[in-house]
Formats: C-alpha cells, sequence, structure tokens
C-alpha cells in the first residue's frame, strides 16, 4: 500500500560508521584481553563484589530495556490495539537484538561462557532463580528470533517459510508475554536470597513484582524513546502508515506508562510502609532512594499525564527519557549501589573503564546491527510484496 | 508546522525543568535529616537533676531540662547567697528538697523523689519552674552579668549537651570511720529508730545499721526513699553540723554534687588504711548456723566463722549484710521468706556469682593471678563434692548451746600446719619431666616440674586463707593432676586423654589438647610473660629429624 | 576414624513436612575461641593438605600479618584474624574464619547448575567440572566466604574450604582439626558438638556468652562458634536471622508453575474477548451502514416515482394546452375567413 520515500545515500565513512568502528575495533582489543588475561584482567570484580557493571547494566538494565518488545506485542495483538500496530516490529526488533546483547554480555560475564548450556542439558540446578532466568531468557530468544524471523524472510523474499511464522504470531505472543512475566520478575528475585547484603529501602519480598511491573513502564517508554532516535536516524525509511501513527503511538504508550508507573510508585510506597524503613529515608541511602522515586518515577509519571492532556508529544517524549534513566538508575542501584552497602569504602565496588568499554561495545554492536537491519528489511515500512500480511 | 512543534518543546522544557527544580527542593529537605551532626560533644557531668521524671516522651511537648547544680551552687556562693535562695526550709529547719517549694507528697503525683509528675496542663507547677528559673536568668542578664539560658529551646534542649556521669555513692569503713571521728563517736548524730508508738524518731544504742534497711528505693507513708534521706541527712549535716561535731575547714563537708557522685573525686577521698573497727557489739568469733526455730531440722555442722579477719577484707559492713545488720539466718532461714525474696540459707552462703555469699565472695578471691592458674580451669557452676567440712567444722547443731562457750576463735579448729601438706617430700618431685609423647615436629618439652610445685606451693602458703583451703594432702597437685588419684607417682596424661582424639561423649580433650590447654591456660591466667612462642616449651626439629623420626603425621 | 568416640544416642523426632533440619549423622566443627591463640598453625596445614594451594608469601609464624583484618581468597580456604575487644583487655582474641557449611546452604539453592551438593557427612562440596563460572554463589553467601579465580582464563574456579571432604571419606579428621595443639577445633558429628558447646557454657558461665553461632544462623551451620567476646565484635554477622536461603527465594520460585498455567489462559481469553468485541462492533457497524444506505435509497426511488408521475401529468397537461390552443387558433381563424 505504502512505500518508502526516496532512500538518503549512506556513505561508507559517515560519522556514525567512524565512531561505531572505533568502538567497535577498542572492544575487540578490550575482548581479547578479556579471554586471554581472565575478568581479573579487565575488571574491577573481587571476592566481595563478583556482579558488576556487566550484570548490573548489560544484563539487569538490557533486560528491562528490551522489554518494548513484549509491551508492544501484548498491546497490539493480545489487547487488539491496532493502531499502534506500526510500533510492532521496531519494537520486536529492539527486543530481539536487546535480547542477543544481553546474552552477548553474558558470554563476557562468566567465568566459562562456552558452558552456558550445561544448566539445560548436563546438569540442572532448579533451586535457583538463575536457572529460571536462564531458561526463560533463552526461550524467548527464541520467541523474538522466530516474531523478527518474518522481516528477515521478507527481504529475503521466502513466501511460505514466512506465511507459517505469522500465523503463529498468536501463540508465538502470548508464549513471550508469559515467558518476560516470568524472566523480568526473576531478575528482581534473584536478590530474595541476600536481605542481609541489600540495603532495607530496595530488598523486599516484593523484588520480583518491582521489576515486573517496572520492565513494563520500562518498554513502553524505550518504544517512545527509541521511534524519537529511529525518526532522526531513518526517518527515509519510514512509511506513510508509520509517520501517520507516530503521534498516536507516543499519547498512546505514554497515557498507558503514567498508569504504570503510578501503579509502581505506589507498592513502592506500600513497600518500605510495611516494613516500617521511614525513618531510613533520612540517611543518604533514603536520598538517593527518593532522588529515584521522586525523580524518576514520580515525575516522568506526572509528565506523561501533562503531556496527555495537553496532547503534547515532546513532553511525552522527554518523560519516556526520564523512565529510561530512572529504570537503569534502579537496576544499577539495587545491583552495585546499594548492594554490599554495609562494607567499609575501601572494600565497595566501581567499574573498571574496560568494563564500561564493553559494555559500550557491546551495546554499539547491537545498534550498528539494529542499523543494518532497519536500512535493509521491511521494519519502518511494509514491504510491498507482503501488505496483505498484517 | 515548525511553530507549534518549536512551542510545544518550549513547553515541554519548561515543565520538566519546573519539575526537575521541585525533585531537587525536596530532596534537599530530607538532606537535612542525613548530614553528619555537627553537633558539639557531649560533656559528662555528674550533678545533673532532670525536672521531668515520670512523663512519658510521647507526652512531653518539649524535650527534658538538664538542670547543672553545681553551676547554680558555685554562683549561689559567689553572691553569698544559701541554699535557701531556691529550698526553702521546713518548719523544723530541714531543707526542702524540692524548688521553690516544700515537698509534693500528699500532693496528687508525688512520688518517691519527691519530685512531682509534671503533667501537661499542670500549670502551677510549669509557672513555677519557669518564673522562677527564667526570672532569676532575666534578673542577672539585667545586670550586665552572663546569665542563664532565657529561651524556652535553650534549657528545653533537643539534642542535650550533657551526659549524666553521676557515680552511685555509699560509705565503706574509711569514711565512716572519719565520720565517726569527727562525731565524737557519737552515732546519734546519723542513726536513728522510729519509734511508732511515740511516732518520732528516737535513738537506740545497739540497733545502728545500714540507711538502706528502712528507707527503700521509693518513699514510703512517712519513710523518705533513700536518695531524699541520703541527701538530708548528707547535706543538711555539712551545710551545718550540730554544735557537738568537730569538723575541720568547710572544705571536709562538700555540698557540691560532684564531690560525691563524681568517680574521680570519689577516687580522690581521703581513705584512712585499717581504720579501727566500727563499734557495734558485734563478736570477734562466732559459729554460724541456722535460725533458731531451724536448728532442729538442720543436722549439718556448725561454720566457725571469723567475723574480725572477714571485717578485715571487706569495705564495708554491706557487702555481706546488704542491708540489715542482723544474722544472716534471721532471713534466709532454710526455706527462705519473703523478706529474703525466697532466698534461702544454703543459697545465701553458696551461691557463685555474688559477693554477698560466702562462696562467691570466695571465688572473686581465686580470680587473682596466684590462684587462677589452677582455678580457671576448674568447673565454675559447681561445688566441689569434697571439702564442705573445711567450713562446716564447727561442732552439731543440737551440741551448740553446749559447746559454744568452748570455742573463743579460729585457732581452736585449727589442727595441724596451715601450709600445704605432701603425701611425700618436696625433693621426691622430679626437677624436669620430659613429655615426649607426641614429638613430631618438635623436641620434647622438659617441664620444670619441681619449680611449678615450688611456686604454688609458695603462693598458696603465703595467703593463710589458701593454706586452709589447701591442707588436704595433695591438693595442690590436683590443679594438673585432675581427676585422678594423687600422691608420688600420679597416672601420666596420656593415660586418659587419648594420643589421637578427644573424647566427645565424656567430654575430653585428647593429648595434645590436654597438654596445651592446661599448660597454656595456666600461663595465661596467671599472666606469665615466658615462654612466648611454641619453641619456648619445645625446640623445633630440623627436617631431617622430623623425617628421620618418620615424618608429621 | 578415629574423631567421633562413641555415638550419642538421641532418639529422632520426626520433622513436619517440607521441612529439612539436616543429614541426621552429619559431621561439624567445633571452635572454641576462647581457646584460640592465633598460631596459624590451621592456616599452615590446610595449604599443606590441600595440593592446589600455594605456600603463601610471608611464613605462619610472621606476626605481622594478622596486623590486618583478611579475609578468605582464591588461594586461602581459612584465615585467623585477631581482634582486640575492648571487654578483653588483657588479650587479644583469635578466630578462624572458612566456609561454615550450613545446613541449607546459599550458594548450593542459588547454583544454576548443581554445582554445589551438602555430603551426609556435613560437607558442603564444590564441583568444578560443571561450574559455569556465573558466581551467584559468592554474591548469595552470608558469610561472604567463596572466592572466585578472577586472574584464570580458561580454568577459573570458585576456591573456598571443603571441610576436607576426601579426608573425611577416608576416616581422617580435616586438616586444620588435626593440626590445632589446643584443640580448639573440635570434630564430631553436629549434635554432638551442640552438647559439648552447651556443656563448656554451663561449665562456665563466666567464660562464655551463652550463645552458640551456627546453631540457628541462616537455618544452622555445622561449623559451629562459642566465644568469651561478643560475637559481632569478631567480625560475625549477627543480623542474619534463622531462615535458611533456600526458603528466601522458594515463594517466587513457586509462582513459575502458577504463572506459566495462568498467565495464557488469562491472555487467550483477553484476546477472545477484544477481537470479539471488535467483531460485534464491526457487525453492528456494518449493519447500521447497510440501513443507512437501504434507507436513503428507498427515499431516493420514492422521490424519482413522484417526480416521474409529476412530469407525466405535467407533460399531458402541456398536451392538452398545446392542442386547446391549436383548436382556439383554428377556430379563431376560420371565423375570420368567414366574414
Amino acid at each position: 500500500m505504502s512505500e518508502p520515500g526516496t532512500s538518503v545515500e549512506r556513505p561508507l565513512l559517515s560519522p556514525f560508521n567512524i565512531i561505531a568502528g572505533t568502538i567497535i575495533l577498542v572492544g575487540l582489543w578490550l575482548s581479547y584481553l578479556r579471554f586471554t588475561g581472565g575478568l581479573g584482567a579487565v575488571t574491577n570484580l573481587d571476592n566481595n563484589n563478583a556482579w558488576g557493571f556487566w550484570i548490573g547494566f548489560d544484563l539487569l538494565c538490557g533486560v528491562a530495556l528490551a522489554a518494548g518488545g513484549y509491551t508492544t506485542a501484548a498491546a497490539v495483538e493480545v489487547f487488539g490495539m491496532k493502531k499502534f500496530h506500526a510500533a510492532l516490529r521496531p519494537a520486536l526488533l529492539t527486543g530481539f537484538l536487546g535480547y542477543s546483547m544481553v546474552v552477548v554480555a553474558l558470554l563476557y560475564d562468566v567465568g566459562r561462557p562456552w558452558r552456558l548450556p550445561y544448566p539445560f542439558v548436563l546438569s540442572p540446578g532448579p533451586t535457583s532463580v538463575l536457572f529460571e532466568v536462564g531458561a526463560c531468557v533463552m526461550l524467548y530468544l527464541i520467541v523474538l528470533f522466530l516474531e523478527f524471523s518474518p522481516m528477515a524472510l521478507e527481504w529475503l523474499g521466502e513466501r511460505k517459510l514466512r506465511r507459517v511464522l505469522v500465523r503463529m504470531t498468536l501463540l508465538l505472543t502470548i508464549f513471550g508475554i508469559t515467558l518476560s512475566t516470568l524472566h523480568q520478575s526473576s531478575l528482581g528475585a534473584l536478590f530474595l536470597i541476600v536481605p542481609s547484603k541489600l540495603h532495607p529501602l530496595w530488598y523486599s519480598s516484593y523484588l520480583p513484582v518491582f521489576f515486573f511491573v517496572s520492565s513494563v513502564a520500562a518498554g513502553l517508554s524505550m518504544v517512545i524513546f527509541e521511534g524519537t532516535l529511529a525518526r532522526r536516524g531513518f526517518a527515509d525509511k519510514m512509511d506513510e502508515e508509520h509517520k501517520r501513527t507516530a503521534d498516536a503511538v507516543v499519547l498512546g504508550f505514554g497515557k498507558a506508562a503514567a498508569f504504570v508507573l503510578a501503579a509502581y510508585f505506589a507498592i513502592k510506597v506500600f513497600g518500605v510502609a510495611l516494613d516500617d524503613n521511614w525513618r531510613l529515608l533520612a540517611t543518604n541511602y533514603g536520598l538517593w532512594f527518593l532522588l529515584e522515586m521522586l525523580g524518576f518515577v514520580l515525575l516522568p509519571c506526572f509528565l506523561f499525564l501533562v503531556g496527555v492532556r495537553d496532547l503534547n508529544p515532546t513532553l511525552i517524549r522527554w518523560a519516556a527519557f526520564l523512565t529510561v534513566l530512572g529504570i537503569v538508575l534502579n537496576r544499577l542501584s539495587i545491583c552495585l549501589i546499594a548492594f554490599n552497602w554495609q562494607l567499609p569504602q575501601a572494600d565497595r565496588y566501581f567499574p573498571h573503564w574496560m568494563e564500561i568499554g564493553i559494555s559500550v561495545f557491546v551495546v554499539t554492536v547491537g545498534v550498528t546491527a539494529y542499523r543494518f537491519i532497519v536500512t535493509r528489511m521491511p521494519v519502518f515500512y511494509e514491504h510491498p510484496d507482503f501488505s496483505e500480511g498484517h | 508546522m515548525r511553530k507549534a512543534e518549536a512551542r510545544s518543546t518550549m513547553q515541554a522544557g519548561h515543565w520538566t525543568s519546573i519539575a526537575l527544580l521541585g525533585t531537587l527542593l525536596i530532596c534537599s529537605f530530607f538532606m537535612g535529616g542525613c548530614t553528619p551532626d555537627a553537633a558539639a560533644e557531649q560533656t559528662g557531668r555528674a550533678d545533673l537533676v532532670a525536672f521531668v521524671d515520670g512523663v512519658s516522651l510521647d507526652h512531653q511537648e518539649r524535650p527534658s531540662v538538664q538542670f547543672p547544680h553545681d553551676l547554680h551552687t558555685e554562683v549561689m556562693k559567689e553572691r553569698k547567697e544559701d541554699c535557701s535562695l531556691c529550698h526553702p526550709a521546713h518548719p523544723d529547719g530541714r531543707l526542702s528538697f524540692s524548688y521553690q517549694r516544700l515537698d509534693d507528697r500528699g500532693k496528687e503525683g508525688g512520688d518517691s523523689t519527691n519530685v512531682r509528675v509534671v503533667n501537661i496542663g499542670d500549670d502551677e507547677i510549669i509557672d513555677l519552674y519557669h518564673d522562677n528559673c527564667i526570672g532569676c536568668h532575666q534578673e542577672t542578664a539585667d545586670t550586665g552579668a552572663a546569665a542563664g539560658p532565657l529561651a524556652c529551646g535553650d534549657c528545653h534542649r533537643r539534642r542535650p549537651p550533657y551526659l549524666s556521669s553521676r557515680e552511685p555513692f555509699g560509705f565503706d569503713k574509711s569514711l565512716h570511720y572519719r565520720h565517726v571521728k569527727a562525731a565524737g563517736e557519737k552515732c546519734e548524730a546519723c542513726h536513728h529508730e522510729y519509734d511508732e508508738a511515740k511516732k518520732e524518731l528516737v535513738y537506740e544504742k545497739g540497733k545502728e545499721s545500714s540507711c538502706r534497711d528502712c528507707h527503700r528505693e521509693e518513699t514510703e507513708e512517712n519513710r523518705s526513699a533513700f536518695k531524699l534521706a541520703a541527701h538530708e541527712a548528707c547535706i543538711g549535716c555539712h551545710r551545718e553540723p550540730a554544735p557537738e561535731i568537730k569538723t575541720e575547714a568547710d572544705s571536709v563537708r562538700p555540698q557540691l554534687c560532684v564531690k560525691c557522685h563524681d568517680l574521680q573525686q570519689q577516687l580522690a577521698i581521703e581513705t584512712i588504711e585499717d581504720p579501727p573497727r566500727l563499734k557495734r557489739g558485734q563478736g570477734d568469733f562466732m559459729l554460724l548456723s541456722a535460725s533458731k526455730a531451724d536448728l532442729e531440722s538442720s543436722k549439718l555442722r556448725t561454720v566457725p566463722f571469723s567475723h574480725v579477719d572477714h571485717e578485715r577484707v571487706t569495705t564495708s559492713c554491706r557487702v555481706c549484710h546488704h542491708d540489715t545488720l542482723e544474722s544472716c539466718s534471721e532471713c534466709h532461714t532454710l526455706q527462705g521468706t519473703e523478706k529474703s525474696e525466697g532466698v534461702n540459707l544454703f543459697r545465701a552462703m553458696h551461691a557463685k556469682m555474688t559477693d554477698h555469699s560466702c562462696v562467691g565472695c570466695h571465688d572473686t578471691e581465686k580470680t587473682a593471678p596466684e590462684c587462677a592458674g589452677c582455678h580457671d580451669q576448674l568447673e565454675q557452676a559447681r561445688l566441689p563434692e569434697e571439702g564442705c567440712e573445711l567450713c562446716h567444722a564447727g561442732p552439731l547443731p543440737e551440741l551448740l548451746e553446749r559447746e559454744r562457750s568452748r570455742y573463743r576463735s579460729l585457732d581452736d579448729f585449727r589442727a595441724g600446719p596451715s601450709e600445704v601438706a605432701l603425701s611425700f617430700a618436696l625433693d621426691d618431685v622430679p626437677e624436669t619431666v620430659e613429655i615426649g609423647a607426641l614429638s613430631n615436629e618438635y623436641e620434647p618439652a622438659k617441664m620444670p616440674h619441681r619449680k611449678i610445685v615450688e611456686k604454688l606451693t609458695q603462693y598458696i602458703n603465703e595467703n593463710s586463707t589458701a593454706a586452709y583451703f589447701h591442707g588436704h594432702e595433695d591438693v595442690v597437685c590436683q590443679g594438673c593432676h585432675h581427676q585422678s588419684p594423687v600422691g608420688e607417682k600420679p597416672p601420666l596424661c596420656k593415660s586418659c586423654h587419648g594420643a589421637d582424639s578427644p573424647d566427645l561423649e565424656l567430654m575430653k580433650p585428647g593429648l595434645r589438647g590436654a597438654y596445651h590447654r592446661q599448660c597454656l591456660g595456666c600461663h595465661q591466667s596467671m599472666d606469665l610473660q615466658k615462654p612466648k612462642d611454641c619453641s619456648g616449651c619445645h625446640a623445633e626439629k630440623e627436617e631431617a629429624q622430623i623425617a628421620a623420626s618418620g615424618g608429621i603425621r | 576414624m578415629t574423631a567421633a568416640g562413641a555415638a550419642m544416642a538421641v532418639p529422632k523426632v520426626a520433622g513436619a513436612y517440607g521441612e529439612f533440619s539436616g543429614h541426621p549423622d552429619a559431621y561439624g566443627v567445633l571452635h572454641d575461641i576462647t581457646l584460640c591463640i592465633g598460631c596459624r598453625l590451621c592456616e599452615k596445614a590446610c595449604v599443606e593438605v590441600n595440593d592446589d594451594l600455594p605456600m603463601p608469601e610471608k611464613p605462619f609464624d610472621d606476626e605481622s600479618v594478622l596486623e590486618k583484618r583478611r579475609r578468605t581468597d582464591d588461594k586461602t580456604y581459612t584465615v585467623v584474624n585477631r581482634y582486640d575487644v575492648e571487654s578483653h583487655q588483657n588479650s587479644p582474641v583469635f578466630r578462624k574464619f572458612q566456609c561454615n557449611h550450613c545446613m541449607e546452604p546459599a550458594c548450593m539453592s542459588s547454583c544454576f547448575v548443581d554445582a554445589y551438593s551438602k555430603t551426609p557427612e556435613g560437607a558442603v562440596v564444590y564441583d568444578a567440572s560443571v561450574c559455569v563460572g556465573c558466581r551467584y554463589c559468592i554474591v548469595a553467601c552470608p558469610f561472604d566466604v567463596p572466592t572466585y579465580e578472577y586472574n584464570d582464563p580458561l580454568e577459573p574456579k570458585v576456591m573456598k574450604c571443603t571441610l576436607c571432604h576426601p579426608r573425611l571419606l577416608e576416616g581422617k579428621l580435616p586438616g586444620c582439626v588435626e593440626a590445632c595443639p589446643q584443640e580448639s577445633l573440635l570434630f564430631g558429628r553436629r549434635e554432638d558438638l551442640i552438647a559439648v558447646a552447651r556443656e563448656r557454657i554451663r561449665k562456665h558461665p563466666d567464660r562464655y556468652i551463652d550463645h552458640i553461632y551456627g546453631e540457628h544462623e541462616m537455618g544452622g551451620t555445622n561449623w559451629l562458634y562459642i566465644s568469651g567476646a561478643p560475637f559481632e565484635e569478631l567480625g560475625f554477622r549477627t543480623d542474619l536471622g534463622t531462615a535458611p536461603a533456600p526458603k528466601l527465594t522458594s515463594g517466587a520460585l513457586s509462582a513459575v508453575p502458577i504463572i506459566v498455567g495462568v498467565w495464557p489462559a488469562l491472555l487467550g481469553g483477553i484476546y477472545v474477548m477484544t477481537r470479539t468485541k471488535e467483531k460485534t462492533t464491526t457487525r453492528e457497524k456494518d449493519s447500521a451502514v447497510r440501513e443507512a444506505i437501504e434507507t436513503t435509497q428507498a427515499a431516493a426511488d420514492e422521490a424519482r416515482k413522484k417526480a416521474a408521475e409529476k412530469g407525466k401529468a405535467d407533460k399531458e397537461k402541456a398536451v392538452e394546452l398545446a392542442v386547446k390552443k391549436a383548436l382556439e387558433k383554428t377556430a379563431k381563424e376560420s371565423a375570420e375567413e368567414g366574414s
């Protein structure tokens, strides 16, 4: 029905390619160091702090921010909100690449990455929450791959296989939402086993619920946020329907995000109240907690509502950005800042620059793959030969 | 299109920045709660008086006031004023210990310390304090001198500047004697009894007792609490001694709180070594037994007790007699009474963890370094099965009346030499004992056996009490040669302590543990400096020697 | 086995369903801290007994090592630390630190490759042949015991005390227990050790704090401690509670099957409901449109019919008029001719 406009020339030595290329080269060098020298060669991890930036950012934040896949799929396929249809493929692509990068980061973080399949094929440890996380992430990655593959198959012109996969959409979506609920909440459940190490303002027996609810908000916000970035970089690839419904997506998702953030704020307050931790708010950690709650949960919730009321997509985009920051803040707080809070300052952890370097490298690889796919496959537009499929 | 977009971006920017600012403001509001207290350190004072005892913190509108009494006493002295500046006098001349009023007894909420519980809305009392305190401060301020606080929060401080360092105070023998001397041995200057019939205080010779015998923690009907009585009596007399009291300088009669209640000041009080005995008609020597009523049922021999010797080693009568100077068995009957709070005679004499009982106090003596080497190892919680007759050496209760007059002192009971007894000659004790049963990485240990026995014997003989209790033959050996027959050739350690393993059932260490715990434990308890390390007892073997003897196990 | 001596026969009380109160005959070690003199012969024995542990840089009798508070690391299964405690001013207090071999270990519960097992002998042992190196066990351990070989790129392992499990199977004592000259470490069945500990505390109430650390902490450990100085002054965490680690996550894990069962039905149901709603809406819309079309059509037909009839009537009238006019004209003409 619609076709993309005239494609923009993308030269080989574009600013993006140069920067991304540099990062990737540095990343490859850091990878060499990591796999020849062990974890100690590139990280500040030690026996008191065994999980660091890679787990805190790449795993925890990565999984939360890739939640746009299941939230959009839920909205479009299960709740039948067809007007968000244009956002579905980009969200699924982000989800797929996001989870793939999580797995890549894990290859760096675990001591023997070639043994990652062991829990599932050789020696399961089902008493572990991590087992649950691993199994669900693995299955969900397969689901995302299957949901992404129609885009690739359209690009390759494979009709039959594509039709089979498209028929499975609803099934995959429901499976995906179930798996996402499980592993998003399980990432929070990972920390249930350490009440003596996690600051009481963040520790709660409701951690799984907190993680799940905030992942919904994260997903909705990331779709808005990435839509904003995509418009800047790939507007030429977007078809009429996409451009037309962009603002509707922003407004719709903004409204939903407001509700979810409000609920999240409420249950966090309940968490503090039920454990009677009010006094802790008057400490330095309490200040940090308040900053996270007021500045990055309550504030974006409020901004979302105002934006929706005033039909102001720009405000909603800012709110989405704040929410994304808030999720990153929350996950890093739980994993790095409020964790081991009782240790003396000398024993606390701060990431080595090489750890951050590898994380940037992994993210860049993901962004590069995204760029590659988006400029070639029907993500922002409908392929003319397959328009009946939607 | 562009204009509208620009306007909405600006709007968005405005909203965001306003909201961020608001968030930061709220956060900084909470920051006040978490900045570290730059408040000054609290200084300790021994003279703090609190005005609102008993009011629960929930009901107070303002925090309690910490009143530094000595500070005000000093000011009063400078102004050549008298205590009556704040404390009115009773009709009989006694000072009231309440502020600007006679006592609160009888008033609603008046309690033992004579300070009335101040209730919210108790305007009468509150005004009394406010008008007088602030009034006086104001007057001083008006003269231009440095004055006390005037604003509410300067007295009712949220973060009080002082910490109470008040130590409880009591008499010991030395201080009591100094007062006896000053009063010319007139006990009636302080001691009194209450005559129920005449409803007045009288003096009865021979009935003098500790103040706490009557004056309890709380004020009762017409009997002041101990705290009140003590201050009335002591400070009252220090202020205005009765004419018959021979005192020296004023400085000897302290009236400041710190002079009695500050730890340093307490340590600085002049002490008289070995003051003359307190004269209360007590005997030098007595035979301790159950009370007359219980004598029939008690078949245990009486205990010869040298009261004069015990007076010498205690700081005051109260160490044993806690409150009353009556005989122990008056309250501590065989079954115990309400007055003794159920503590029966056996417990009163044999309880382990208190200085009031014979056994408990003697146990404390055993913690001295000369004794602790052996005694630290012995089980604390149990009375030794043998040795009752060491104390219960007197006549049987049924013969008590008849025999009492025969015994005048402990010497009538001490038979034989009061020193360590051995069933063999000291020279027969081996000079060194080579302990090589476990020798492996180290050479055998050469223990200076005779020197140890000589030293322990010396310590025991130097102390007549210790010598008496160690008079049994070969008792001194049992510090190390425990739970086995003693004599010239006691069993070796390895007879009972297996070389390989501790015995969990019988709760006995193995040989290695037995050696080290016995030796090192004793050295530690006796605070011995040598030996400093392993080779002090047993020299290290060379590698080759270890290999030759079969290697490390 | 020379260690146990006669087992103390204690009648077993049946536990409640779903509860695990440890393997019945598991062994443990009782560390009597009042007896420890800080000689570090236990550390030395540990290094000698374990082939993969190297000798440390400073010799074991170098007292300067004790000046710093140490923890276990990838070359050290156990350390002895010195504490200067206010209430024990005469002499410093020494204490040995190593894996506590919990009854329900957090490391074992958190391992997703089942690399840990609680042996019937009581030791918690680690299997390096399946370990992936995720280090969740290090995160989970409430006592901060396990360590990792961060500097090994190919075969990094988790390193922690094994209670000398291979030696236990041969009937020997753990290396540290055998080496302690004071027998501050007592090896035996856990139940017997608790009885011994209680008896020591009873006999010498002035010497010990009335608490056996490890009796209940984190559900109980097989390494027990009694001490004369307060435990929190000796580097022990006294705020761990008595809930065993697996209990902390079992609630969350038990929700998994419920979500797997309920979510698909829930989501499927929502899908069906929204589809049905959509279909109903579409159908209603279609029928409304159709109705509107029909009505309009009918009205249009009606109007046309009327217009047609009117046209016919008009035409007839016009013809009549024309005929009438023509007749009138003819009549007029004939009248003019006649005169």
